[in-house]
């Protein structure tokens, strides 16, 4: 099962990568290639991975080195590479250049940067590209299983509104992935129902959306709104697809906590996450705070990388103020 | 003046060669214009095809291909098919692999042939406005190749033309 997710996620990268990286990372077997988490090229440094377990740079051989004598990042990898991503026609991406990132066809992505270009104060383009980052997608279905069964109502067989909170890189959007995936698909054996679901993905992390269409598993019920503004478009997905659930990440700001309460108010399960590494956190940021007063949330899940990526600290109900998940041994 | 049929016969081939000949020459002066105006028709589409709906280049440049037709088109399919995957060639490499291609079945001079590789200098690596801005420069400076290409149609079709047939009868006369 790693073994398909990894060697697709290097059939999909590899050929968009310029011919001479290609064939150092060619070279990497099939263990260190599930591993890896982002490849990172810029101009005039070293060919640098990382994994799980830290970084890794690549000699000419292909074999792991110090930034001495890892293999050097030239200017010519870099326009061949954005050209290989970018089908010869970078400016067929100009809303892509503003905002620093494109996605590609299996859903990973690929950061820019160089130099930006300013109109009336905000970035209005990208121009002289000498930094890339591909950002491997990895879908790992089933890391919703565990805190499912904590979701579901006690009556009525309704889910809870859910706020995953973890600090960056530990899982968030995965988790946020995989929930979606199995509410809108439906769990028989723990008695979850299929619904409707709709997703906001303003940063095409949560689907991966190549042309409009998703590259990764959110279940056969889910209508994805890509690269839309978070508050706009879950007011746009509750008028235009009344969904049962409504996902979206990272939220933060007024105007997507203001649709958050929206949503609530119309009867619509939402499920989100935010960037904070403790509950109290939290309680920092205003527009937060008021949905946590107001009781929008009655589970919030923890996550850390305590025991890897992913690793589930609390499942925490505001209510009782108590955290629910039986503690491990 | 002629001995024999046979030496008529042989004056005739050796003035109809020298007339074709000349022909040959004044149809490659047309045929050099004709060309490149449908290179300069080409800038145009794909001008539209940037600046109206982004379409990136190996479906502009097939679409713009089937449009022209003949060689010209011919060069823009060829640099579509270079651009497509797999090949891993840049925008640049693929534009001019295909204008070399196609050097048999055009009469471009190497001039012309400098202004057309010009286009592939920033192609597809920069922003819309950086794409336009190179496609203007480009059919500037076809406008001048064209202006002389005008020029030596007018002033030498003709001549290639008299000066075939005319060759053919002194060669003849230089013969006998």
């Amino acid at each position: 099962m790693v073994k398909n997710v990894s060697s697709r996620a290097t059939e999909q990268v590899l050929p968009l990568v310029a011919p001479r990286v290609r064939e150092i990372l060619k070279r990497l077997d099939d263990k260190t290639w599930g591993k890896i988490e982002e490849i990172r090229l810029r101009e005039g440094g070293p060919l640098q991975l990382c994994r799980a377990g830290g970084e890794l740079m690549l000699s000419p051989a292909g074999e792991p080195a110090d930034a001495g004598r890892a293999y050097r990042v030239e200017e010519e990898d870099i326009t061949l590479t954005l050209q290989l991503v970018s089908k010869c026609s970078l400016y067929a991406f100009e809303e892509e250049l503003r905002r620093g990132y494109l996605t590609v066809p299996g859903g990973h992505r690929v950061g820019l940067s160089g130099k930006a270009v300013l109109e009336k104060g905000y970035i209005k383009v990208l121009r002289h590209l000498s930094s890339m980052n591909f950002r491997i997608a990895r879908e790992v279905p089933g890391t919703a299983e565990k805190v499912l069964p904590y979701l579901r109502a006690p009556q009525g067989g309704g889910i809870f509104s859910t706020l995953i909170i973890s600090p960056p890189q530990a899982g968030k959007t995965t988790l946020l992935r995989d929930i979606v995936r199995c509410l809108s698909d439906g769990v028989p054996g723990l008695r979850i129902k299929p619904r409707k679901v709709g997703l906001v993905d303003e940063r095409s992390e949560i689907a991966g959306c190549f042309e409009g269409s998703p590259q990764l598993q959110v279940g056969k019920r889910t209508d994805v709104l890509d690269s839309a503004p978070k508050g706009e478009g879950m007011m746009l997905l509750l008028r235009s697809m009344s969904p049962e659930v409504m996902a979206t990440d990272e939220i933060g700001r007024e105007e997507d906590a203001a649709a958050v309460e929206e949503m609530v108010n119309a009867g619509v399960t939402v499920v989100t996450s935010a960037h904070a590494s403790y509950l109290e956190e939290l309680y920092h940021r205003p527009s937060i705070r008021r949905l946590l007063e107001q009781e929008v949330f009655p589970r919030i899940l923890v996550l850390s990388r305590s025991r890897g990526a992913g690793t589930i600290e609390q499942v925490f109900d505001p209510v009782s103020e108590k955290n629910i998940l039986p503690r491990l041994s | 003046m002629f001995d024999t049929a046979a030496q008529v016969a042989g004056a005739a081939c050796v003035v109809v060669a020298a007339s074709l000949w000349g022909e040959m020459k004044a149809r490659g002066l047309i045929y050099r214009l004709r060309q490149l105006q449908q290179f300069h028709q080409g800038l145009r589409l794909l001008d539209t095809e940037i600046s109206y709906t982004a379409t990136p280049l190996p479906y502009a440049f097939s679409r713009i291909g089937d449009r022209i037709g003949g060689p010209v088109g011919g060069i823009f399919l060829q640099a579509s098919r270079y651009m497509q995957e797999g090949s891993d060639k840049s925008a640049r490499e693929a534009w001019v692999g295909a204008i070399d291609d196609n050097q048999n079945a055009t009469y471009f001079t190497r001039e012309d042939r400098k202004v057309m590789e010009a286009l592939g200098v920033s192609l597809g690596l920069t922003d819309r406005e950086g794409q336009l801005q190179q496609i203007q420069m480009v059919s500037g400076e076809l406008e001048y190749a064209l202006e002389e290409a005008r020029r030596e149609r007018s002033k030498h079709e003709r001549m290639w033309r008299y000066l075939g047939v005319l060759g053919g009868v002194a060669l003849v006369i230089f013969l006998i």
